[in-house]
């Protein structure tokens, strides 16, 4: 397992320094992890997803997009996090984020058409370090500036998901990352595709290996618990 | 191994299970009428009644998830940490945690006379002892609610109904109420009316021979319009100590805007805490502001925090009373524009003056003077957010079952469970993010590309099916493509209908 690891890492520093044409590997130690190196790699360029910063993703509902955004909020080390979703006849099915390593301790989620003016005090108060919103109806202009400058001033991470897939024709001045995430079903593979911020191509990642990432460790204390 | 089991003893005194701590308790305290004295009842709710001599009704349930925080947060059980607040505030009473406030005045007696201290329904000797009660710890009670109806003019031949009831006891030797659970409510209130029908029904809140719709629901205003007709409702009255703080301002001109109102509420913010020092002792949970507009109409708004609120301490911005105050401000001006719509009122009315009253407060008790100091930074920073927040932020846990609408539940903190609930979390890795709020049926279709998920057994065992529409009703589950490429959740019963439930995002 640590050679395979060791070996994917030897292959996205390679992948790196193609791309960047300089061959450091940029990511800093304060930065979020996807424990997924390829997905962690779009973000390399600029230093690794750092307090202050802004993705806005691009992933339409029923094609596993949001795996790609809560691939960096799994583990019980990761900051709590508030999920603000606005979703038409759904709720959420917590079971299903727990197994793929979401700790339900500390993740809070809301129910809200329009997170901003309604819950304008997350951002005034860095109480929780990410925020993600989860198709807001409606984001003014002036509610990014607002945004992107408490983030910025409070140090949180903030992450704003679409229902739809994100055009580098109309952009985002305020998201250093725009990132399109979804379900390849002929080859299998979860996608995920920068718009802004990297200059790597596609990224694709096998979905039981999102998936099981997380769940090899599980059933490792499953399997301990039930044989002791 | 034997230090062990020594650690895994449980009173049965204090073990609840799977059971959360029921939400009222009723106090027997010997407290003077000197004020300084009764402030001591406030020291865990801001929601307490007298309900008549030495007794004494506290609604805990507005703040139980302040309550657990803190018991997790010194290590203690909830019920160890009640026991201790109590035991170092009173030096001799006796209590009774229950499901409902009648049903923990009988309880209270019951351990009255077996000279218990303080018990709780839900555990093992606490259900068999309020099983075992007599109906003479219904008299003194009987006696406290009459007078409760007296003063409030809502029935005037209570003390008759009470005698014929005693006369049908002493004819059929009835001595316990839980000898003749099968007499209805419906029947009581035939023949010795509706007063009746409520207690029967109280009484056996939350237990097992509950009947239909039991109410544990409280009416928190006494003097309510709806009191006679909701008559299974329990008719609580808060115990005011004295007249509430109160800041009021006449504005030298009217204001519209909530950017100068702001500041003007900010200022009555710093005089209440300025005109009341010991503030700084006390938790506000309920603050009520009442506007009066410029046509003279007035208007109040009740400002709610989830958790107890250090006014004192979030000055010089209050920001947390300003958040609730402005929510409140839109939606009252949202309500009165909707009623003068059709007047030649202005579109928007401008506030002349107001009061601020704190409503509810509670005293800190002596043990939990330091809560806030020893509180993680973290946890009482999340509970001022709660309180700035206009609805509440939603945490869940998993549940030991693997159908998948019983499998997680709503909780404000997450239980503590001595087993691992790995397997459960395993079996929902294929299962979506997302699923719908109401279950929906599909036409098949030839287009569906479906992979076949798992099989999921409805629990028939538990009875709660019988003649419902699912009865005994396997759910085969499937993940399906569908034509505009969008994977859902899909399954099929066992008569092959289709229906939708979730959604892969």
């Amino acid at each position: 397992m640590k050679k395979n690891n060791g070996q994917e890492r030897e292959r996205l520093i390679a992948l790196l320094g193609k791309n960047t044409g300089n061959g450091q590997f940029g990511i800093e130690e304060a930065s979020l992890s996807s424990h997924l190196f390829e997905l962690d790699g779009l973000f390399a360029r600029k230093g690794g997803l750092r307090r202050g910063k802004i993705v806005e993703w691009g992933a339409p509902r029923g094609h596993y997009g949001r795996l790609a955004p809560l691939a960096f909020l799994r583990g019980e080390d990761c900051p709590p996090v508030v999920w603000v979703y606005n979703h038409k006849d759904v709720t959420v099915y917590p079971p299903a984020w727990a197994s793929l390593g979401i700790d339900l301790s500390h993740f809070f989620f809301v129910d809200c058409k329009r997170p901003l003016p309604d819950l304008r005090p997350l951002f005034l108060d860095p109480v929780f370090p990410i925020i993600v919103l989860d198709s807001p109806s409606k984001l003014s202009p002036g509610d990014w500036s607002f945004m992107a400058a408490k983030v910025r001033e409070n140090g949180q991470i903030l992450f704003v998901i679409r229902p739809f897939y994100l055009k580098s024709e109309r952009g985002n001045p305020h998201a250093h990352w725009r990132i399109n995430s979804w379900f390849h079903s002929k080859e299998g593979v979860l996608c995920a595709s920068p718009v802004k911020g990297s200059q790597h191509e596609t990224v694709k990642l096998e979905l039981n290996h999102v998936r099981n990432k997380w769940q090899d460790k599980m059933q490792q204390t499953s399997s301990l618990s039930a044989s002791t | 191994m034997a230090g062990q089991n020594a650690a895994n003893v449980v009173s049965l005194r204090q073990h609840l299970g799977e059971n959360e701590l029921p939400s009222f308790l009723v106090l027997k305290v010997k407290v003077s009428s000197d004020k300084n004295e009764q402030r001591k009842l406030f020291v865990l709710t801001t929601k307490v009644m007298h309900w008549g001599g030495d007794y004494w009704l506290l609604d805990l349930s507005n703040m139980l998830t302040y309550w657990k925080w803190v018991a997790r947060q010194k290590g203690f059980q909830l019920f160890e940490l009640y026991e201790a607040i109590l035991e170092q505030t009173f030096s001799n009473f006796t209590a009774a945690f229950a499901y409902h406030p009648w049903q923990a005045l009988l309880f209270c007696e019951a351990l009255e006379q077996r000279g218990e201290k303080l018990m709780s329904l839900g555990t093992p000797l606490g259900n068999q002892l309020f099983r075992g009660h007599h109906f003479s710890c219904w008299l003194p009670h009987l006696g406290f609610f009459k007078e409760h109806l007296k003063a409030r003019k809502l029935e005037k031949n209570f003390s008759s109904k009470m005698n014929q009831w005693q006369m049908f006891l002493d004819r059929m030797g009835i001595t316990r109420p839980f000898d003749v659970t099968h007499l209805t409510p419906e029947s009581l209130s035939r023949r010795f009316g509706k007063w009746w029908e409520s207690l029967w029904k109280w009484t056996f809140s939350g237990l097992p021979e509950a009947f239909d719709a039991p109410s544990s629901s409280v009416q928190t205003d006494l003097f309510s319009s709806s009191l006679i007709e909701s008559k299974d409702e329990f008719y609580w009255q808060d115990h005011e100590l004295e007249a509430p703080p109160t800041v009021e301002r006449f504005l030298e001109f009217p204001l519209l805007d909530w950017e100068h109102i702001s500041d003007q509420l900010r200022d009555d913010c710093e005089s209440l805490c300025q005109q009341n020092r010991d503030l700084k002792f006390k938790r506000v949970t309920r603050l009520e502001w009442q506007l009066t507009f410029e046509n003279m109409k007035a208007e109040s708004c009740q400002l709610v925090f989830r958790n107890p609120y250090d006014l004192a301490a979030d000055g010089p911005d209050y920001s947390s009373a300003l958040f609730q105050a402005y929510y409140s401000f839109l939606e009252v001006t949202k309500k009165i524009k909707k009623r003068d719509d059709d007047l030649d009122f202005p579109i928007n009315m401008a506030v002349s003056s107001w009061k601020l009253k704190i409503r509810e407060l509670m005293e800190l008790p002596a043990l939990n003077t330091d809560l806030f100091g020893t509180l993680s930074q973290k946890l009482s920073r999340q509970m001022e957010m709660q309180n700035k927040l206009p609805r509440e932020l939603q945490s869940y846990q998993l549940e030991p079952t693997f159908s998948p609408e019983h499998s997680y539940a709503l909780s404000s903190l997450p239980k503590k469970r001595d087993f691992n609930l790995a397997q459960w979390t395993v079996s929902a890795l294929k299962r979506p993010l997302f699923i719908y709020s109401k279950v929906v049926g599909l036409e098949p279709s030839r287009h569906w590309q479906k992979s076949f998920l798992e099989r999921v057994g409805e629990s028939w065992w538990t009875g709660d099916l019988e003649g419902s529409e699912n009865q005994a009703f396997d759910r085969d589950y499937y993940i399906v493509e569908m034509e505009s490429g969008a994977f859902y959740w899909l399954f099929r019963n066992s008569l092959g209908r289709w229906y939708r439930h979730g959604i892969f995002s």
